[in-house]
């Protein structure tokens, strides 16, 4: 009993852990530049096939598979900034409709260049740990370890670099930025890299605990919503709170109630926090 | 005159000359060639189910090059070409009825390959049964093949077929794993698999002790796992998990301390599941269609590698898929027609040959007369596979249950 209690606490923690990892991107560029971005889902998946090449096919060792991957992505979110959302900055609508576009022609691109068939991406973290009848995969304990050194990162990042410093303005009061020069077109590029960047990480980590192919984004990034929803549009500090608070949902109820009643618990808070708080629990108001 | 005599003689022998070379290409020495046989695939070529749908697609596609190489399908001593008209569906119900009307009323095809799923199949039946269009389908639901859809054929077997038997293996094999766990995804075709696998638990003397549906996008599978482990089962059934569910499935099973046996009611791609959950993959059963070293024929390794060469890789769900256009086009020279549908369903319904794919060459027929009231489920090769120290290997051909 108390074991099981203790087993699904734990899976409850990797879970939110995970929901967090995956939708901090697209918070991230929520809170700049209001896109509801689509794609983040096909990011994520992009940088799954990343981690795939670089690790499973060319060889190369986890971690620096792991760094490639994420920059790999990080430079087409570069680009997608620079060659298409920018010429729709303050039109949320249209960028939303080419975010959806864009995440169909990656799916459509990868499907064709790598084929229909589920990938596998042998983890360099077999085995597990048997703590007193509780069990944890080793790779899930690198995944916990390299997504709290990713938060402390980005976090880091955001509070004491000069870039970083300039997207927490850019997200706050975007024209209070650019009186005080900031180069809104650079923050703009170096935030949707940033976000696509840590969408690709999460793909990556994630690519040897779940399975590969073109079509993991989508239900990636419905989570994703979901945790930001909850947590706060546009807060990483409410991300964290979304994805722990999924991540227990989903964890306690499968276990504790019958049916997908987990699932309903989910989307029914989704509609109670849009009703009471539609900026989420930690959500700010522009 | 003699002149004239000697010049009737050559013209005689030079109209025989003509007429013997025009014969050279008449239907004295050889078919003559007829309108050609349009055939629609209607499947998911894109989206979530494109693994199934490509292999559908492909499977036809080798099927219709070999025959046109060979001039044709000969039916009634006239060879017809085989053209064939793709439509995707998307896995979307709608867009697959879309697809099937284009079929039907702008091509005129009168035979479907497809779709590929419960939902999209049940989608299309109002459209092709009034058009009396053959429908190979592979749904998986019972309702699909009622006789009152008499063109509506489903082109594989299902759990209602083998779980019996995979069950009397257990039995007899493991005798001592009563306790079985079954595991589905939360949507139509979980469910039915579910109904057959049930039942099919029960009538071998084994415990169900629990049914656990996990939603359709689910990817960590810890919490459904945790669950499951709580009932200790001697064995967990994955029923229609797909090859990339199942393999995260065995490694999170394997992670929580799981070793009992694992088994799943669909095909799975040994390779991709190996890739996914490395050693856990080992002990795993799955419904394979005899592609393994074990009973592979020399012609399923032949097939295999052109598959490979062709499609750059090879898709284990293709194993079964083969079959379907080699049934419908047997179904066709027997009925003498392609034109009328009537004679073709009661044709499909007679088909019987024995399959040269699978060593014992086991018969490819259709059943289900007593269960879905018509002849309509389509026999292939049930291979009971086994993965063991990284390969699969066939256990048991499985006699299917009526």
């Amino acid at each position: 009993m108390i074991e099981t209690l203790a087993q699904v606490a734990l899976n409850a923690v990797v879970l939110g852990v995970t929901y967090t990892l995956i939708a901090l991107g697209l918070t991230l560029i929520y809170s700049m530049m209001r896109i509801i971005n689509f794609a983040h889902g096909q990011l994520f998946m992009l940088g799954a096939y990343a981690f795939y090449v670089i690790f499973a096919q060319i060889g190369i060792a986890f971690l620096p598979a792991l760094l490639f991957s994420g920059l790999i992505v990080a430079a087409v979110g570069f680009l997608l900034e620079k060659s298409l959302f920018r010429r729709l900055r303050g039109k949320e609508l249209s960028s939303l409709l080419l975010s959806l576009g864009i995440g169909l022609f990656l799916e459509a691109g990868i499907l064709l260049l790598f084929g229909e068939k589920d990938k596998g991406v042998m983890s360099p973290f077999s085995g597990a740990f048997n703590v007193s009848g509780i069990f944890i995969g080793k790779e899930r304990v690198a995944l916990l370890l390299i997504s709290l050194l990713i938060f402390c990162g980005l976090f880091l990042f955001l509070k004491f670099t000069r870039t970083g410093r300039a997207i927490r303005a850019f997200s706050q009061d975007t024209d209070a930025a650019m009186l005080q020069g900031i180069d809104i077109d650079r923050i703009s590029s170096m935030g949707f890299a940033l976000g696509s960047g840590l969408a690709a990480l999460a793909g990556a980590l994630l690519a040897p605990v779940y399975w590969v192919n073109p079509f993991i984004g989508g239900p990636a990034v419905v989570n994703a919503f979901i945790v930001m929803v909850i947590g706060g549009l546009g807060s990483i500090p409410g991300t964290i709170l979304g994805g722990l608070i999924l991540g227990a949902i989903e964890s306690f109820g499968k276990e504790y109630l019958p049916g997908s009643w987990n699932e309903a618990i989910a989307y029914s808070l989704v509609v109670i926090v849009l009703i009471i708080r539609p900026k989420g629990l930690m959500g700010y108001e522009d | 005159m003699a002149r004239g005599r000697n010049k009737l003689i050559v013209s005689v022998l030079l109209l025989a000359l003509i007429l013997l070379i025009q014969s050279w290409d008449s239907p004295i020495t050889r078919a003559s060639e007829g309108e050609p046989i349009k055939m629609g695939v209607l499947a998911a070529f894109s989206g979530p189910a494109s693994a199934w749908g490509l292999a559908v697609l492909h499977c036809i596609e080798m099927w219709a090059d070999e025959v046109n190489a060979s001039g044709g399908l000969e039916v009634n001593g006239v060879k017809h070409k085989i053209e064939l008209i793709k439509e995707d569906t998307k896995f979307d119900a709608a867009t697959a009825n879309a697809g099937a009307e284009k079929l039907i009323y702008k091509d005129g095809v009168k035979f479907i390959h497809g779709t590929v799923g419960s939902h999209t199949t049940a989608a299309i039946l109002s459209t092709t049964t009034p058009a009396k269009v053959i429908n190979l389908h592979y749904g998986w639901l019972k309702d699909l093949i009622d006789p009152k859809y008499p063109y509506s054929f489903g082109a594989m077997p299902t759990a209602h077929e083998w779980a019996e038997p995979m069950y009397l293996y257990f039995r007899e094999a493991f005798p001592d794993k009563k306790r079985v766990v079954l595991l589905a995804r939360n949507y139509s075709g979980g469910h039915a698999v579910v109904k057959d696998v049930e039942p099919a638990v029960k009538a071998t003397g084994r415990e169900l002790v629990k049914t656990i549906f996990y939603e359709p996008k689910t990817q960590d599978f810890y919490p459904t796992v945790t669950k499951a482990l709580s009932y200790k089962p001697d064995i967990v059934d994955m029923t229609i998990a797909n090859t990339g569910e199942a393999g995260a499935l065995l490694k999170t099973l394997k992670q929580l301390g799981y070793t009992g046996i694992t088994t799943q009611q669909t095909q799975s791609d040994p390779a991709t599941l190996i890739s996914i959950a490395g050693a856990a993959a080992n002990g795993h059963f799955f419904v394979g269609g005899g592609t393994d070293k074990v009973v592979a024929t020399e012609k399923m390794r032949k097939y295999i590698a052109e598959y490979t060469k062709r499609y750059k890789a090879w898709n284990e769900a293709s194993s079964q898929e083969l079959y379907p256009p080699v049934v419908l086009a047997k179904a066709i020279q027997a009925a003498g027609t392609y034109q009328d549908n009537d004679k073709v369903a009661k044709a499909l319904q007679e088909v019987n040959f024995a399959s040269d794919y699978v060593k014992g060459n086991p018969k490819v027929y259709f059943t289900g007369e007593k269960f879905y009231g018509r002849k309509a489920r389509l026999i292939v090769p049930i291979c009971l596979t086994r993965i063991t120290d990284g390969a699969a290997g066939t256990v048991k051909i499985l006699k299917p249950r009526d």
